[in-house]
């Protein structure tokens, strides 16, 4: 099964982030508020810790296949639009007018009991095996994944204009051929 | 694109010339764009130039594989409390 733009349940983590909550064997974790003591730790060889991270089961969109050999995915989280306060915001994601936020036609998702939208500044990258790949809660059509691929590229700021300055060479190159 | 047809006994809509758009607007907002089949027809060769121009991703090669396994198991970890609190003495 192509995994791309479909909807899933997943076991997402969020982010480590200082105060790190370290694993301590039959102990209370140890909290450790800066990086600075990380580093000096691997300066004496000791790189590697448990850190005790909070996750979040929710549903989210898959923006790639399985990314072979590494069984991991692209992901984004969904924002309920009914959890949008203000009435007028609402109304522009729904609109496709907010490139922060895409919103899902409920038609193409009948797996998600609320409308939503994919919030694009949260590329993850999770493993197959935290996806409930079995029951896909439905799914982009190819128009509107590649609309999701641009405003994720715009939003991170990756510069493709290596990539795309040719192609268009090549296209208008194409065209006038014709 | 999702192709839908619709009989013209069905609805009214005003000729079209080739290069030429005309836009249905409701309460000042497009509700419509109509172009000439021709139009369209080259809008979709475009598109598909476009499709066939960016190929499936590249491969990994083998060292990228093996440096992702290494770097991305974790190893050993420490989880001792006395050299935890000795690194991270509060």
């Amino acid at each position: 099964m192509d995994l791309r733009g479909h909807c899933f349940w997943a076991v997402a983590p969020f982010s480590p982030a200082p105060p790190f909550s370290i694993y301590v064997e039959g102990h209370p974790p140890t909290d450790v508020s800066s990086v600075d003591l990380f580093v000096e730790a691997a300066g004496v060889g000791n790189s590697s810790f448990k850190l005790l991270t909070e996750v979040k089961v929710r549903p989210v969109i898959v923006i790639t296949d399985e990314l072979e050999p590494f069984g991991d995915v692209l992901a984004l989280r969904l924002k309920r639009v009914g959890t949008i306060s203000d009435p007028a915001a609402r109304a522009q994601v729904k609109a496709h007018a907010d490139p922060h936020l895409f919103y899902l036609e409920p038609r193409g998702f009948p797996g998600l009991a609320q409308e939503n939208a994919v919030m694009t500044q949260t590329l993850m990258r999770l493993p197959v095996d935290a996806l409930e790949t079995h029951n896909s809660l439905g799914s982009l059509d190819p128009n509107e994944l590649r609309v999701l691929h641009e405003r994720v590229a715009t939003f991170n700021g990756l510069d493709l204009e290596g990539l795309v300055i040719p192609k268009a060479r090549q296209l208008l190159r194409e065209s006038r051929e014709e | 694109m999702k192709e839908k047809t619709v009989n013209a006994n069905s609805v009214r809509v005003p000729a079209t010339a080739p290069g030429e758009v005309t836009k249905v607007t409701r309460y000042g907002e497009e509700r419509v764009v109509l172009i000439h089949p021709v139009d369209y027809a080259r809008l979709g060769r475009i598109d598909e130039l476009i499709t066939e121009m960016f190929p499936a991703p590249a491969e990994p090669s083998e060292v990228a594989i093996e440096a992702y396994f290494e770097l991305e198991t974790p190893g050993e970890a420490v989880t001792d409390a006395d050299t935890i609190h000795r690194l991270f003495p509060s």
